[in-house]
């Protein structure tokens, strides 16, 4: 007995140890991986002469995250000669001179809409939410097993005088 | 020091071994000079004795080297992990109950023995939190000191518990470490998640090593998509992507085993819905979220 009160003193008078736990790093990695998407897209397409000078900009309507991650991560770098430049849009049929339009699944019902209204402009429209591909979107992300993904909609971008690089069009999950 | 110097007057009188004379003389000035607090002079005369034959066998010279080599360590080398002497005491304490079948100076000797275990593993947690990536494993040798000695004084302990605690503590070391400079430190992540992994398998609902390891693969796979605004191109972003998703699904069957064992647990709620959402699983995600209003709800009330 008296051998295990000894034990049981020793023990517990040991020092209490520094165990912490760990905090999760909340992170949208959705956000992240698609921003790096986009600026990837920027680089294997070639814009009409007109749209290669000035900033190259990528506007994000909804998606909060994705605007963010793109603001920190890509504002400073540039396509070409062209500095990168990130604009948030609210829902809007009003849509200012942009290269890439990222209309996230809030404003997904406006797509048919905004798509008719940009049908004239070089600008690359991006979705990510299923079907969008038949409203007017060029890409659209896909999670497919376990990763991010993108289908090409070849029409929606040459239509707009977009031409897709074929590294583009090899990578992509499927091509319509 | 006055029960020590009557316990060895007891052990000389009654001593069943018949002591050399010149022995017992080279004893006795070795523990003058040790009472005089000359250690060092102490230390050299006490080991002329244990050094030959007849001495070797003597309980009492063994005990009062042990003292001898622990004030030394107390005085001189208590700030050395490495320290000679102690391992010198501990030595010599062994070597007295190993001649000692009546067991007269056992109990002093063990108590000696147990204060120094301690400090070894006191040293073992110093190095841990300092968290110096050159000499965190260090730590693990004196850890193992002391558990050897706690299981040489008493062989039947069950040191579950406490290997639990350390393998927790260094774990959570070498994350710091790793977090520091993750580029730099990845192997730091690989220690610590052997830690846990060591922890799981003595007990395999952990509750803390079960949330710690989701967590800790659930933060590698995030922090790696960091890498992606350097991926050079789209190949580069499957790479980067492919590597960080199967992290987060490493992350999933722990987190779900530390919620099933406590569902209660808002952080294992709040971790499920974080690695349902980055997994794309978005209705399972939202259940969670659900549930983390529920719990603090709760709290709450």
């Amino acid at each position: 007995m008296k051998k295990i009160l000894l034990l049981i003193f020793l023990v517990w008078n040991l020092p209490v140890h520094s165990q912490q736990l760990p905090e999760m790093d909340e992170k949208d990695t959705a956000a992240l991986i698609k921003a790096s998407y986009l600026y990837n897209f920027a680089k294997l397409i070639d814009w009409p002469e007109a749209y290669k000078s000035g900033n190259f900009i990528i506007s994000v309507m909804g998606s909060s995250n994705l605007h963010k991650e793109l603001v920190k991560k890509y504002n400073s770098k540039q396509i070409g000669s062209q500095q990168i430049e990130i604009r948030k849009l609210s829902p809007t049929l009003n849509i200012s001179k942009c290269h890439i339009l990222y209309v996230g699944s809030e404003s997904i019902n406006m797509l048919p809409q905004i798509a008719e209204t940009l049908k004239d402009k070089p600008i690359l429209i991006v979705t990510d939410y299923t079907g969008s591909l038949e409203n007017g979107s060029a890409l659209n992300f896909e999670f497919v097993n376990g990763q991010w993904r993108y289908i090409l909609k070849l029409k929606n971008a040459t239509d707009k005088n977009l031409y897709i690089g074929s590294t583009l069009k090899s990578l992509a999950l499927k091509v319509e | 020091m006055k029960k020590l110097f009557s316990i060895l007057i007891i052990c000389f009188i009654f001593s069943p071994v018949i002591l050399n004379a010149q022995i017992k003389d080279k004893i006795e000035a070795a523990y003058a000079l040790y009472n005089a607090g000359d250690f060092e002079a102490a230390a050299a005369a006490i080991n002329e004795v244990v050094e030959s034959p007849k001495g070797e066998k003597s309980k009492v010279a063994w005990h009062i080297r042990g003292f001898i080599y622990k004030d030394i360590y107390i005085q001189n080398e208590h700030t050395d992990p490495y320290s000679k002497a102690r391992n010198e005491a501990i030595f010599s304490h062994k070597k007295c109950i190993e001649n000692d079948p009546e067991g007269t100076l056992v109990a002093q000797s063990r108590n000696a023995i147990t204060y120094l275990s301690i400090s070894y593993y006191n040293d073992a947690i110093e190095i841990m939190d300092a968290r110096n990536p050159k000499e965190i494993s260090e730590a693990d040798k004196l850890y193992d000191q002391y558990r050897d000695i706690t299981l040489y004084l008493y062989p039947d302990s069950v040191l579950k518990n406490s290997d639990v605690d350390y393998y927790l503590a260094m774990s959570t070391a070498h994350r710091k470490i790793y977090e520091r400079d993750r580029g730099k430190n990845e192997a730091n992540w690989e220690f610590s998640n052997d830690y846990l992994t060591r922890v799981l398998e003595l007990d395999p609902e952990n509750w803390a090593a079960l949330y710690s390891k989701s967590v800790s693969y659930y933060n590698k796979g995030a922090f790696n998509l960091e890498r992606l605004p350097e991926a050079q191109g789209i190949t580069d972003i499957y790479r980067i992507e492919s590597e960080s998703m199967r992290s987060i699904e490493f992350a999933l069957p722990y987190m779900m085993k530390a919620y099933e064992i406590h569902p209660d647990k808002i952080e294992a709620v709040k971790g499920l819905k974080t690695i349902y959402r980055n997994l794309n699983k978005l209705e399972e995600s939202d259940e969670m979220q659900i549930l983390e209003l529920q719990l603090e709800d709760n709290i709450k009330d």
